[in-house]
């Protein structure tokens, strides 16, 4: 688990350290290049994109905050949006950044979505997860998540209500929840 | 609940999925400050959306975006504003050992005519290539701009690319095919203005396999043309003394 190595390196980032922002690279590097090609779907934009994302995370390194959510949420959300940004030809400021108030009574110090789905959380676990789901419900999740299309856009492309988007939207995360907790990689808070 | 509320709890998972446009994810964030069961709703559903990248096929980045990356971050020092002078920095090889050197100079002198002649005549070369990529720049907003440089003579078997990073106010060289310079030389990289004033932007030697990856901690606003050339080393010239003989265009 690099739960406790991650906070250490992000208050080396936040000093200025680019041999941190190496070991970042290093760390997240290839997971951030993997999820913009695959979002992409053009190594050479994701390579772009990539690095633009890790330079805004240089940049904003003391704006990281390990209370929110773990480093590699951190990297791959700014990943994440970056790419899409690109894919849909938006600007960085249209972009909405998902943020969840904090529920400390709930969510403990240092406690993120990361430490919960284990280091030893493979991706094969992941994809049986999202295998388990009714097609329909897997490609709400992954038309939103990887296309970034709003529930809106989805409903008009398969051509469903957007309530039943939403519904589908809303039980394949329940479902995937479910399924990562009965394999044991999510505990309650 | 309230019907309202039922609504409202209708858009967690997609704002937690990132699915909302902009103004059901400000009613989402309103919302989430003020409801603690649907908080709770979205905390309980984030690591299912933070497990999904996980799902994606692994695959190696180019070694070369690691090094444009660390090359930008070491001369863009964080919340600092870009310094006057060009600086070039040569990285070091991941597990390897030096990816050339580099030393920062500032000054400018002039510029033999009959030097212009070449660097002109590289600079057509790669013209159309250069607006062919500065179109497919724009696509993106504030997009890294590339532009190609040309090797001829002793360095014809060399080409690179500079990179722009606008937003960094900084520029990535990278070169490939470069072979060692004579001995005492070093190669020295130039930024040319629209009036033809070279200024100096540091040194380097290439690695052993001829690569080198340069960081050049200023705007490439008012360049026009990049060039290298052959100096007397370890500190280079003040000026060219030798012909370019790699060099390419820049369209700011």
């Amino acid at each position: 688990m690099d739960g406790d190595r991650d906070v250490e390196l992000a208050e080396a980032l936040a000093t200025g350290d680019v041999d941190a922002l190496a070991r970042l690279y290093d760390r997240y590097g290839p997971l951030a290049y993997s999820v913009s090609v695959r979002i992409l779907g053009d190594p050479g934009k994701a390579e772009d994109v990539v690095q633009d994302a890790f330079l805004k995370l240089w940049n904003g390194a003391g704006r990281f905050d390990s209370h929110r959510g773990s480093l590699r949420t951190w990297v791959i959300t700014a990943v994440r949006n970056r790419s899409i940004d690109y894919l849909r030809g938006r600007s960085a400021h249209e972009r909405q950044e998902r943020e969840i108030p904090l529920e400390t009574e709930a969510r403990g110090a240092g406690s993120d979505p990361w430490r919960e789905v284990a280091a030893s959380l493979e991706r094969d676990v992941i994809r049986e997860a999202l295998a388990s789901l009714p097609p329909e419900q897997r490609q709400a999740v992954e038309l939103a998540y990887f296309g970034g299309y709003s529930h809106r856009e989805i409903a008009e492309m398969i051509r469903v209500p957007l309530s039943t988007v939403k519904g589908r939207m809303r039980l394949a995360l329940e479902k995937l929840n479910s399924y990562l907790h009965g394999r044991g990689f999510l505990h309650d808070g | 609940m309230t019907a309202d509320h039922d609504r409202l709890e209708e858009l967690v998972a997609e704002y937690v999925l990132g699915a909302c446009d902009e103004r059901d994810a400000e009613v989402a964030r309103a919302h989430l400050v003020a409801c603690p069961s649907c908080r709770a709703l979205a905390q309980r559903l984030m690591p299912a959306v933070d497990a999904l990248p996980l799902a994606v096929d692994e695959m190696a980045p180019p070694e070369r975006l690691r090094a444009r990356i660390l090359a930008v971050a070491a001369v863009t020092p964080q919340q600092s504003e870009p310094t006057p002078a060009a600086r070039i920095i040569a990285l070091p090889r991941r597990g390897a050992g030096g990816g050339g050197s580099g030393i920062g100079r500032g000054g400018a002198a002039g510029f033999p005519v009959m030097y212009w002649a070449a660097v002109a005549a590289l600079a057509i070369v790669v013209f159309v290539l250069v607006a062919w990529n500065v179109r497919l720049a724009g696509q993106l907003d504030q997009a890294p701009a590339r532009y190609p440089l040309v090797g001829t003579g002793a360095m014809s078997g060399a080409s690179g690319t500079v990179t722009e990073l606008m937003r960094q106010n900084a520029a990535v060289v990278e070169l490939t095919g470069v072979p060692q310079p004579r001995e005492g030389m070093v190669y020295e990289l130039w930024l040319i203005d629209a009036s033809n004033r070279p200024i100096p932007a540091g040194v380097f030697t290439p690695n052993h396999d001829g690569r080198v990856t340069l960081a050049v901690s200023r705007s490439l606003g008012a360049v026009r043309t990049v060039a290298v050339t052959q100096e007397a080393g370890p500190t280079g010239a003040r000026a060219p003394t030798q012909k370019p003989e790699l060099a390419g265009q820049v369209i700011g």
